[in-house]
């Protein structure tokens, strides 16, 4: 193991970490939210000029070829950022997708438009009932005579569907609606016959739909790899967007820490700076404590990714993802707490990251959910050794 | 940056796993596994054993004063398998406290007479540090030492010194100039706890068990090349060692793993009603959580023994955040063992090595239950010993914030 970042991913850092300070000021985020809809394109060319989104594409398609740990570097300082435009949902996701789903033939050609910034690709994967599971799938994926498939179904919560070229659909094209066979993706065009795209805005501001699918006839080509045989690659895909959604929580914690430090020395109360009361300055070393566990948590989530060798790769990043969204819950809301009433003001940052916080706690399953998984596995431990 | 576990590693540690599965002895490694802390004998027979094998009995110290000269990442695995195979701790105010400031701060004498026997498992030290009325203020301390020809008269009260009543050796920390600010005024001295004039009454705490002692000193002669270092310089010196404490004790990661190993056995084998007590969904979801938050200072600790203690990493501040965190759980995770056990949770069981009661004697309830409440007792001094839990968030909050 070697926990010092390589010159390389050193630069990485520093070069998404430059962006943000220089050219995504808070300011312009409220602007963006105010009056651009949450999602800026020429933001998202940005990215891809820096080369953040042909970071998790493969060399072989024309990217980087990446792991997650420098995706994770570039997602912890987005997070520290509050940037919106959604690289976990945008960029980590659908690549998985692709890498772990289609055919080498399929990849090329969508990997260069999204590694380009050119095509954006949003996931349609979750359903209301899914609660995080990954292997809930209802949306219906028939095929007919012509060999072409009919999509059906409802998808709710497709980040960034509003402002998507093109979407990847997880359908069902056999067995019931937990099993993990017969599950297929589907690349398809928003603008398709039959696609409702119900549009809304997150609570941070980021563009999102509600996506109904009536009767959407696709060709047979638009099936990523073989029908049915998706859950693998589609679970692989999902636990690397877990671990960059807690690299960004991670990013937004250490941002809420850095104003509460700077706020505490300069807010007076009783004549005095109210970092002075003990009472804060232990809530401080609580909150510090807070984000050192949800780093570590962090890099498990990444070993397990990276290492080959890992076994049960997927229930560790559930754990990952329960810890550190535990963490990341006290951090952002005592980072209002401490700023007393200007915490809890739409003008002031730190409120912000509690607001992300409850949206990175809902996507993919909450703590609640990962928990339970991760306890699944101590009790599967248990019968093994048991048997 | 990667997370590929290093071979080397490995294979140091199938080498002190071979090495313990030859040499632990297995009386000692049942008392170890049951949680009993050991005492001295136990303590000491171990240090010999790991001397006289392979010259393993105080890694940490330099290797010209008989350390083992191994990277930080390897004494940490040697560490965690003596500690997950029931080896006994060896006696930490000698090896881990008082060595490490001969090592550095000692003359050469002092090296030459009080090193070896350290190493070779001949002396018992206690720690002469908190008193009645100077805890997390240690520098607040009154026993006093004056000095008078080639000694120091010793004067005053130690408390909370553990394994007391067992002690050879005591370091203490005296006032040696009263004038001067509290911190100024303090001198590290060594006194053989046999001198006429030291009384030690045992302490017995919650845990059934009277390893903690207070020493009293009256008109005790200590001959000044027992003094560590410079007069008056002795604080200094014990926060060198106050952080090697906190470094090197911190989480103690390694029994947190093995608590979670035994609650993990226990709640497979112990019933409630037609289901092994794991597959209760609560009880299940409570020991994820805990096991998560050691995989987190489990993973934070390999980080700090990769890159020592940089800023970068939280600097002066790390070993605090450890500490807390740490004791928290270790609290978390011995009150989850005896709920484990249920009715027999409340049994008293007496401790083998104090009542000589050994594993023959018949009990009630499962064989592990004996030693899991006195470890539960125990453990609620772990957010005090080392500097209490607020001391150190007073530490973190100053050392990363400034506040």
């Amino acid at each position: 193991m070697n926990f010092d970042l390589t010159e390389e991913q050193r630069m990485l850092q520093d070069s998404v970490r430059r962006y943000v300070n220089k050219s995504y000021s808070f300011e312009s985020r409220t602007q963006l939210v105010k009056v651009g809809g949450g999602f800026s394109r020429e933001t998202w060319s940005v990215f891809a000029e820096m080369g953040w989104l042909m970071a998790p594409i493969p060399e072989s398609c024309g990217g980087l070829g990446f792991n997650a740990i420098e995706t994770a570097l570039i997602a912890e300082e987005l997070g520290r950022g509050l940037v919106l435009e959604p690289y976990t949902f945008c960029a980590v996701l659908p690549v998985a997708i692709m890498r772990g789903c289609s055919a080498e033939a399929q990849k090329e050609k969508l990997l260069a438009g999204m590694g380009s910034g050119e095509t954006i690709v949003a996931v349609a994967h979750s359903e209301p009932e899914a609660r995080g599971c990954v292997s809930h799938v209802s949306t219906m994926a028939t095929r007919q005579a012509d060999g072409r498939y009919a999509l059906n179904g409802r998808k709710s919560l497709v980040v960034a569907a509003p402002v998507a070229d093109r979407i990847l659909v997880v359908a069902r094209s056999s067995g019931q609606v937990r099993d993990e066979q017969g599950i297929s993706i589907f690349l398809i065009d928003p603008q398709s016959s039959g696609v409702r795209c119900e549009p809304f805005r997150l609570l941070d501001g980021t563009p999102a739909a509600e996506l109904v699918l009536e009767n959407v006839v696709v060709s047979a080509s638009a099936l990523l790899g073989e029908e049915g045989n998706a859950f693998s690659g589609l679970q692989r895909a999902v636990d690397e967007a877990i671990v960059s959604l807690c690299a960004e929580m991670v990013g937004g914690m250490e941002d809420v820490i850095a104003l509460c430090s700077e706020y505490l020395k300069t807010r007076q109360q009783f004549g005095v700076a109210i970092g002075t009361f003990q009472a804060l300055q232990h809530r401080m070393a609580d909150m510090a404590i807070e984000l050192m566990q949800a780093r570590a948590m962090l890099y498990r989530g990444l070993a397990v990714l990276t290492n080959p060798a890992a076994e049960d790769t997927s229930r560790i990043v559930s754990g990952c993802k329960a810890l550190v969204s535990k963490c990341a819950k006290f951090v952002t809301a005592q980072g209002i707490q401490l700023h007393g009433g200007y915490g809890i003001t739409e003008e002031y940052r730190v409120g912000h990251h509690y607001r992300r916080l409850v949206l990175a706690d809902a996507w993919f399953g909450n703590l609640d959910y990962h928990l339970n998984r991760y306890a699944g596995r101590i009790q599967d431990e248990a019968r093994a050794l048991a048997a | 940056m990667d997370f590929i576990p290093s071979t080397d590693d490995e294979q140091f540690r199938q080498e002190v796993r071979s090495f313990l599965r030859e040499h632990l002895p297995s009386d000692l490694a049942w008392r170890g596994q049951q949680g009993y802390l050991p005492g001295k004998e136990d303590s000491l027979r171990w240090t010999r054993i790991l001397h006289e094998k392979r010259g393993w009995s105080a890694p940490a110290w330099p290797r010209e004063d008989g350390g083992t000269g191994w990277a930080a990442s390897q004494r940490y695995i040697f560490e965690e398998e003596c500690y997950l195979a029931g080896a006994p701790i060896p006696n930490q105010a000698g090896i881990d406290l008082v060595g490490p400031v001969i090592c550095h701060f000692g003359n050469t004498e002092q090296k030459k007479r009080f090193l070896p026997p350290i190493l070779r498992g001949e002396v018992f030290w206690i720690q002469g540090f908190s008193e009645p009325g100077a805890g997390s203020d240690l520098a607040n301390l009154r026993t006093t030492a004056v000095r008078d020809g080639d000694s120091y008269v010793v004067n005053g009260q130690k408390i909370w010194t553990s394994f007391g009543t067992q002690g050879d050796w005591n370091f203490l920390l005296v006032r040696t100039d009263p004038t001067a600010k509290p911190q100024k005024g303090i001198s590290f001295l060594l006194l053989d706890t046999h001198t006429p004039g030291v009384t030690i009454r045992p302490i017995v705490s919650l845990d059934g068990c009277g390893h903690l002692a207070e020493v009293f000193y009256d008109n005790v002669r200590v001959p000044v090349e027992n003094l560590i270092g410079e007069e008056n310089k002795g604080w200094g010196y014990t926060k060198f060692l106050l952080f090697n404490e906190r470094a090197l004790l911190g989480a103690e990661s390694p029994a947190l793993k093995r608590y979670l190993a035994k609650i993990r056995r226990y709640a497979s084998c112990q019933r409630a009603g037609d289901r092994p007590l794991i597959e209760d969904p609560a009880f299940a979801g409570r020991l994820a959580q805990y096991e998560l938050e050691v995989l987190a200072i489990d993973m934070m600790v390999q980080k700090i023994l990769h890159q020592g203690v940089n800023e970068l990493n939280g600097g002066a501040a790390i070993g605090s955040m450890l500490k807390v965190r740490g004791s928290e759980m270790h609290q978390k995770l011995t009150e989850m063992l005896v709920e484990i056990i249920g009715d027999y949770g409340p049994v008293f069981y007496p401790s083998p090595a104090e009542e000589q009661t050994e594993h023959e004697q018949s009990f009630v309830g499962p064989d592990f239950a004996p030693g899991l409440a006195a470890e539960l007792f125990y453990r609620r001094a772990c957010t005090i010993y080392g500097g209490t839990a607020e001391i150190q968030r007073n530490i973190i909050a100053k050392a990363l914030f400034g506040l």
